[in-house]
């Protein structure tokens, strides 16, 4: 087998089913370089060839690094998709060589090809799926399994195998975004899509809901089952929003617009529509404006899976949510004997923020991309410094260690860091020259 | 201090039939875990093989049983046929 081994990509975290991409099953809390599957077996001069085309495909810097429940992509420059972890059910989208068999799982990234589909330009990571945007029709290519309507292809199609199937109805979209068990994605004249799961709300409201709550038993469980799209529908139709971008949790989903506005719908369970505590509302249907006077002209929006993000011009930051792993950054008050406390804590069900904090990040750190992992995030410095903070028990912070991360701290530097991407309990950096390459070249 | 990860319903968990075992997302990448065996003792703790978190699942005791004498049947079905 012939394997690049890269010396741009680094990955750290949760690795039990080889997602990390490092040619390993283990788990790691310092950033490792990812390795790449070039061929079996070619004569040297090929190989050389090809390795020398594949360093230069990651010389510049990834259109999208992102991981799922279990499995990990990369976009490169140049559009080619590289995909690396559990494959049991087809979501990295690598058939085998064998015809009928695939590879259950695999710990290098291998690339994806789909005949009809020269360059990719998204993809969105789902707990047993993906969903990739190819570029020249901006189709949507389901791989892997969705039992609540994740693949949108049909309620018939709840499985790919090793081949992409794609979306019918859709075209133009420009990104496709997922959470737990609902998807949305945007396409180039402004309008959104959903599938998937709208249990809490997290696809907004729908007639088709309505009728299904009234018809069930008020008193049965089963009324809050909620309604499995598996075929994409356009949402926010009935708000006049122009939304620009979209991101989901595990539950929820976090939309901006146009004018820089953030509105928020889905589970609140944890405070994560950011407004009202949980025990006064479980989840919301509607999109609501988030009315914080700090929060204005919103740069751009992140979900873990119970918390939100929002990072305003001037590069301030505001998160709120979960926070009994340290997932909102910043420690949990003292003494509070249960109650409300005025900056929107509480401790039930566990110690969560249900209105936005303001987290700083020290003097001068401007905010150039911000990703979220299931229960941490990283954010990344116009200067290439990356912090992290939040649930790190399988290292997926990257600072060296497995402790739990309360306040945002340097990731462990191998390079100068020019895009991050987060995962369930892992995380991916791309650097554009290590530390290595550059104490080599000053020194010559 | 037990302190769970979240509470989830039964309904929100998948089952796989030949393990007998419902299963729900960690955000470790692996899945919490019980058996039918484990819900029928009364037992409500999915734990999760590769981290410290568990959740608590909700379900209502009588549903499942009777949820488990279907599965013997189908059980005691498959044996035959075998």
């Amino acid at each position: 087998m012939q394997i690049i081994q890269s010396n741009k990509l680094f990955a750290c975290g949760s690795n039990g089913n080889g997602q990390l991409g490092i040619g390993s099953f283990e788990d790691t809390n310092i950033p490792t370089a990812c390795k790449f599957y070039i061929a079996e077996q070619l004569e040297l001069q090929e190989f050389q060839q090809l390795q020398k085309r594949f360093n230069s495909s990651l010389d510049t810097k990834p259109r999208v690094i992102t991981g799922g429940g279990n499995h990990s992509a990369i976009i490169t420059s140049s559009g080619e998709l590289w995909m690396s972890g559990l494959n049991f059910d087809g979501q990295c989208g690598i058939a085998s060589e064998q015809q009928g068999q695939r590879e259950p799982k695999i710990n290098i990234f291998k690339k994806v090809e789909i005949h009809e589909v020269k360059r990719w330009k998204h993809i969105t990571c789902g707990w047993n799926f993906s969903l990739a945007v190819e570029e020249e029709n901006g189709y949507v290519y389901s791989f892997g399994k969705g039992v609540f309507g994740e693949l949108g292809c049909s309620e018939s199609v709840k499985e790919t195998g090793g081949e992409g199937v794609r979306i019918k109805g859709i075209k133009g979209v420009e990104k496709v975004i997922c959470g737990l068990r609902h998807v949305i994605c945007l396409n180039n004249e402004g309008k959104c899509f959903g599938w998937g799961s709208n249990k809490f709300g997290q696809l907004t409201k729908f007639d088709k809901d309505n009728n299904n709550f009234e018809e069930s038993d008020k008193n049965s469980h089963r009324k809050k089952k909620g309604i499995l799209y598996f075929e994409p529908i356009e949402i926010f139709r009935d708000w006049d929003l122009k939304v620009v971008d979209v991101a989901c949790g595990q539950y929820h989903t976090v939309l901006m617009t146009s004018d820089g506005e953030v509105f928020t719908f889905g589970l609140n369970k944890y405070g994560q529509l950011g407004y009202d505590f949980p025990i006064k509302l479980q989840f919301s249907d509607i999109p609501k404006k988030i009315e914080h006077g700090l929060i204005r002209r919103a740069k751009s929006i992140h979900c873990g899976w119970n918390n939100t993000i929002v990072i305003c011009e001037g590069s301030k930051l505001f998160i709120w949510g979960r926070n009994d792993h340290g997932q909102c950054g910043k420690n949990n008050p003292k003494n509070d004997n249960g109650k409300i406390n005025m900056d929107g804590w509480i401790d039930k069900p566990v110690p969560l923020y249900y209105l936005p904090q303001n987290l700083m990040l020290g003097e001068g750190f401007g905010i150039e991309e911000c990703v979220c992992g299931s229960e941490h995030t990283l954010i990344m410095s116009k200067q290439g410094e990356c912090l992290s903070w939040g649930w790190n028990e399988h290292g997926n912070c990257g600072i060296g260690d497995n402790e739990n991360r309360w306040q945002p701290e340097k990731v462990k530097k191998v390079g100068d860091i020019k895009k991050v991407g987060g995962g369930c309990g892992n995380s991916w950096i791309w650097v554009q020259e290590t530390n290595e390459s550059r104490y080599n070249r000053t020194a010559k | 201090m037990a302190s769970f990860y979240d509470e989830i319903e039964i309904e929100d968990f998948e089952f796989d039939e030949e393990t007998k075992t419902y299963h729900y997302p960690c955000p470790c990448g692996d899945r919490f875990e019980i058996t039918i065996a484990d819900l029928i003792d009364g037992e409500d703790i999915a734990r999760c093989p590769s981290c410290s978190l568990m959740v608590r699942v909700i379900y209502d005791p009588e549903d499942f049983q009777e949820n488990d004498q279907e599965t013997t049947i189908d059980l005691g079905k498959k044996a035959i046929t075998v």
